[in-house]
């Protein structure tokens, strides 16, 4: 039961860091807890992004390099526009996207994308 | 060679057939007429012959467009071929799959094939020129990732396909009767004739549309070569057009 852990990174995951670290300072979760409540953010994320979101997004771009190890992609845009329910946000800086199997060999769940600046 | 008399006699309207046997025979290098010669006897009889049938383009004026060229290096030195798969761009490499560096450059556009003993092999180029270009190129990032003892060395052309249209469409059916033991043609299998000409060593893939493949060439006079040879073999075999024969029915009510 492993999951990818790159959705920690995101706006979602920072805040759910930053009040567990605030809460085990204060001393009300000890560090066993947070690590077992960080995998569960794993597989709920997961699962969330791949049953509960509805929106379509689109994503235009022009590639510049890309990468693939172990089958963990990353690419990186230049001049990219991502369109969330027709509203365009361009990119100035290059985009970097981290794209893993959907599958993971041990669930059938979870992996997927996660867009950086 | 009694099968190969049958065709002959049955292959209409084609009184130079017998001519072309020997030519091909000089392939095999079995006959005393070596196929320089076969093709510049085929070439006399055009106005535009020169002493030259061998060099380049032949009387036709076609000329074989190298399409892709393999090539290999050593760069001498051990590899991590994942360090230098998470340090270089455009690199791909999962030795789960596959236990080399797939990489990739724009220019001169090929991909490179990059194994853990140092050695490489670079595919897509369209000359030997661009070949080796390409190959230093990628000799030159390994170099820059931290391999100071990476040398460009042992740069070897291993392959060159080349393609071309000889503008008429072909009998495969009796070209692969005719010149059976050059011949493998199973329409069922693949639509096209695979032709294993012996000197020079070159496979050629012909199509009834007359597009011709030809691989297994280590130098490119090997592809023209090859080429001015079959040239002379496919105009035998020749298939009159569809749209060419009406005018030949309402040519004789005219007369």
């Amino acid at each position: 039961m492993s999951f990818f852990q790159h959705y920690r990174y995101s706006q979602v995951g920072l805040a759910l860091q930053e009040v567990m670290d605030e809460m085990v300072e204060a001393d009300l979760l000890d560090v066993d807890t947070q690590n077992m409540m960080l995998l569960q953010f794993d597989k709920a994320i997961s699962s969330a992004l791949s049953t509960c979101v509805k929106t379509k997004a689109s994503l235009r771009g022009d590639l510049d390099h890309y990468r693939n190890v172990e089958n963990i992609w990353t690419f990186y845009l230049k001049n990219a526009v991502i369109k969330l329910e027709n509203v365009e946000h361009r990119v100035d800086d290059r985009l970097r996207i981290i794209a893993c199997d959907g599958r993971t060999p041990s669930t059938g769940a979870g992996g997927g994308k996660k867009a950086k600046k | 060679m009694s099968t190969l008399a049958g065709p002959a006699g049955t292959a209409a309207g084609s009184s130079a057939f017998p001519g072309g046997a020997p030519a091909a025979a000089g392939g095999a290098a079995a006959a005393a007429t070596p196929p320089a010669v076969a093709a510049a006897g085929g070439a006399a009889a055009t106005p535009a012959a020169t002493p030259a049938p061998a060099a380049g383009p032949g009387s036709h004026g076609i000329v074989p467009q190298i399409q892709n060229v393999v090539a290999t290096t050593n760069l001498g030195v051990a590899l991590e071929l994942k360090t230098i798969a998470m340090q270089a761009r455009n690199a791909e490499y999962n030795p789960k799959r596959f236990a080399a560096v797939v990489m990739r450059i724009r220019e001169p556009k090929t991909t490179a094939l990059i194994f853990s003993s140092g050695k490489i092999v670079v595919t897509g180029a369209k000359s030997e020129d661009a070949s080796k270009l390409a190959s230093r190129k990628y000799a030159r990032i390994i170099q820059k990732l931290g391999y100071a003892g990476a040398r460009f060395t042992e740069f070897k052309v291993q392959n060159i396909v080349a393609s071309c249209d000889v503008n008429f469409p072909v009998r495969l059916e009796g070209l692969s009767h005719g010149h059976h033991m050059f011949c493998s043609y199973e329409p069922e299998l693949f639509p096209g004739l695979i032709y294993r000409m012996i000197n020079p060593k070159i496979v050629l893939l012909i199509f009834v549309s007359g597009k011709v493949v030809l691989t297994g060439a280590k130098l490119r006079q090997e592809i023209y070569d090859a080429f001015n040879n079959i040239y002379h073999v496919l105009l035998q075999f020749r298939k009159p057009r569809p749209n060419a024969a009406p005018p030949a029915i309402a040519a004789p009510p005219a007369q």
